[in-house]
């Protein structure tokens, strides 16, 4: 939703200094407003409304200009002459003309045909300026000439006919203080004017901006042109820590791979290798105990349970018994004992008992003596075909 | 409002200005309605309270426009006589005549006495258009007007004014002031009290008033100028069956009284003489009935007029003879 508001404001000594001007003057009087126009444009949120768009237009009017008589820029038919309005403004521009009045005694407070059409070729003239009309009607209050009454009412074009803007006066005290100040105050005083222009390039610079407000810009450019600088090297190094994680990425999938490989040769290995895996040890211990029984050294047997003699091992494995399986020994060595006597066994029988009780001795007293004499049979070699596993 | 008299208003007018204003006062008479002269009031000054009299230069006019009365406010500067005035037009802000139909106001002569009166008149006829733009807010009241226009009769002699739309209602209202093409040229000479006073042309105004933009209640209502007023004794305003005329020959007044039928034209009016001087042995007014007279209802009005008062001509030697034979003083 967008409004649209325009007000215009005057200061009270402005206002006031016009009035007394013509109050008493012996006729009508008429002039040229000098001013400044501001837009503002306000963006109100209420909780019935989220978007309220006030576009306000205030009219500040800083000075007037009296014509010496009426009639004296336009003619009979209102046609309004430019160079005479030059030579009324004299050092004004034209372009501060911000609207132009009329003092009429006595009369009411409607725009002429006169004014109208003034007004209308005023426009003409200037159609890029918003102007107004100010009319003043001083008249007798009462009767006796006691008590007199100024009214004032400023009019403006908006589009299809002349209406009424409110006037505000601006003086040094506003009743409504709650406000903040948004625009600056209007009417400054001529030497006010000529104060301010001469220090005015102390603070302000060629195109009207504040100079801290410049170097604060400045800075702030500085500040950008800094941190693109920093951006760009972040960014290098943000391309490069990315180059590297993929180059990381890529070792990490080759070790993956060579690993996979690995294990997929050693699954295979193993795959074959889940077919018995051959006890070399054993396969040594029975060559040594029984050299000519090749039988004994077979992996496989039939369903019968009889060797597969094509299967069984004849590799020397070149382990070294003495070294790997001292024990293998011990008992040959007890075989040919058996074999020179068959009291050998007692002798075995008390080696044995010696050896534990040799065992009794390191071995903690408490651990009890499981074993009974141990009798170790051995047999021959030749005695049976079965295997014992 | 305080209604002042011509000399008083021109004694308190600037002197610069009177002679524009003299002939406002005294010869104004602008629009259908010349009967009635232009008023002026409120008169005001440009200048101070402390500047001497007499020194007024604005006041209000009173101008009579289809059955309205304007009142527009005239100002000029007293301390700058030569230049043309200006004008407020009332309660009508939206007209805004363009100077270039204003000739007397361009080149405006202060020397010239008339110059403000024929400045009047023209922007009475800028004013008169723009009431005719109006209407065409209403079909209806526009189609009535463009009839009007295309009669010779009426084309030329006619004032529009279109009211104000009502803000409550929405209802336009508007008002037709029409000059009826009547012949008065062989009406008797206007008897005054006050012979001095002009009573102006003699003319017959027929204002339509449409209360609604359909033009469904109309009220017509008709005005004669004093002369013919005076003429007429008196008439039926609402159905117009009736009218009594005092007319006068050779110094003999007589009364004419008319009666239109139910079915006028097809039946023939009836005409009732009566003498103002001779009575009755009853006490009544001498009268003498007349229902066979020529006439044909294929006549027009005036041509009806025209027959009657020939044979008022013919007859009232007769009438009077008889009057001054039967009747008593």
């Amino acid at each position: 939703m967008e409004e649209y508001s325009t007000t215009v404001r005057v200061s009270g000594f402005v206002l006031g200094s016009l009035m007394f001007q013509h109050l008493n003057s012996d006729s009508d009087a008429e002039g040229l407003f000098i001013g400044e126009s501001l837009g503002e444009e306000n963006s109100k949120i209420t909780d019935s409304q989220t978007d309220h768009i006030q576009f306000v237009h205030t009219i500040n009017i800083q000075k007037h200009v009296t014509c010496r008589r009426t009639h004296s820029f336009y003619n009979n038919a209102c046609e309004v002459d430019k160079e005479k309005i030059k030579q009324i403004l004299s050092n004004f521009k034209e372009e501060n003309v911000i609207g132009w009045y009329r003092q009429r005694r006595n009369s009411s407070q409607q725009m002429t045909l006169k004014e109208q059409l003034v007004h209308q070729n005023l426009r003409k003239v200037w159609p890029h300026q918003e102007l107004i009309f100010l009319l003043l009607t001083p008249s007798d209050g009462t009767s006796s000439g006691s008590t007199h009454r100024l009214e004032y009412t400023a009019f403006i074009w908006n589009g299809s006919q002349y209406s009424s803007v409110p006037v505000s006066i601006s003086n040094l005290g506003m009743l409504d203080q709650h406000d903040y100040w948004r625009v600056s105050a209007t009417c400054p005083s001529l030497s006010h004017c000529q104060a301010v222009k001469k220090h005015r390039t102390k603070f302000f610079c060629s195109d009207d901006d504040l100079r801290e407000v410049e170097k604060v810009s400045d800075m702030n450019d500085a500040l950008l042109d800094e941190m693109k600088t920093v951006s760009e090297k972040v960014e290098k190094s943000e391309r490069l820590v990315e180059k590297l994680q993929a180059d990381i990425t890529e070792l990490k999938e080759a070790i993956r791979k060579r690993k996979k490989k690995h294990q997929d040769c050693d699954d295979i290995e193993k795959s074959t290798s889940n077919e018995p895996k051959e006890n070399l040890l054993l396969c040594a211990a029975l060559r040594a105990l029984f050299p000519n029984a090749p039988s004994l050294r077979t992996q496989t047997l039939t369903v019968q349970g009889f060797p597969v003699l094509e299967l069984c091992c004849s590799t020397d494995h070149g382990i070294d018994i003495p070294t790997r399986l001292p024990l293998v020994l011990e008992p040959e060595r007890g075989m040919r004992k058996r074999k020179a006597s068959r009291g050998g066994l007692l002798k075995q029988k008390s080696h044995v008992t010696g050896m534990s009780n040799k065992r009794k001795n390191t071995i903690d007293p408490n651990e009890s003596d499981s074993g009974s004499d141990t009798e170790i049979e051995m047999t021959s070699p030749n005695a049976s075909n079965s295997p014992v596993f | 409002m305080n209604s002042l008299s011509p000399e008083v208003a021109l004694s308190r007018i600037s002197p610069e200005l009177r002679p524009l204003l003299c002939s406002v006062v005294r010869n104004g008479r602008v629009g259908l309605d010349s009967t009635n002269c232009l008023r002026i009031t409120d008169l005001k000054t440009g200048c101070t309270s402390l500047t001497p009299g007499p020194c007024c230069d604005r006041f209000k006019l009173h101008i009579p426009y289809a059955g309205e009365t304007l009142k527009w406010d005239i100002i000029f500067n007293a301390s700058d006589p030569e230049l043309p005035p200006d004008f407020i037009f009332g309660e009508d802000a939206e007209f805004l005549p363009e100077p270039s139909e204003l000739p007397h106001l361009v080149a405006w002569d202060a020397a010239d006495p008339e110059c403000l009166l024929q400045l009047v008149k023209e922007l009475l006829q800028q004013y008169h258009q723009y009431q005719c733009q109006r209407l065409r807010d209403s079909s209806r009241l526009l189609f009535e007007y463009d009839s009007l226009l295309e009669d010779p009769n009426y084309g030329r002699s006619m004032e529009i004014y279109a009211g104000r739309k009502n803000s409550w209602t929405g209802e336009f209202s508007a008002r037709f002031l029409l000059k009826l093409p009547v012949d008065f040229s062989n009406i008797p000479i206007y008897l005054l009290k006050d012979t001095a006073l002009d009573p102006g042309e003699d003319v017959a105004l027929l204002s339509v008033s449409f209360e609604d933009a359909e033009a469904t209640q109309v009220f017509p209502k008709l005005f004669l100028s004093p002369s013919i007023e005076q003429g007429v004794v008196e008439y039926d305003a609402v159905g117009f069956t009736k009218l009594t005329l005092l007319l006068m020959w050779k110094d003999f007044c007589f009364l004419v009284h008319v009666d239109l039928p139910l079915y006028f034209p097809r039946d023939q009016p009836t005409l009732t003489f009566q003498s103002i001087y001779h009575f009755t042995s009853s006490g009544q007014l001498y009268s003498q009935v007349q229902k066979s007279y020529p006439y044909s209802p294929r006549w027009d009005g005036n041509e009806m007029a025209k027959r009657a008062k020939a044979y008022f001509k013919s007859f009232i030697p007769q009438f009077q003879e008889g009057a001054f034979a039967n009747g008593k003083l």
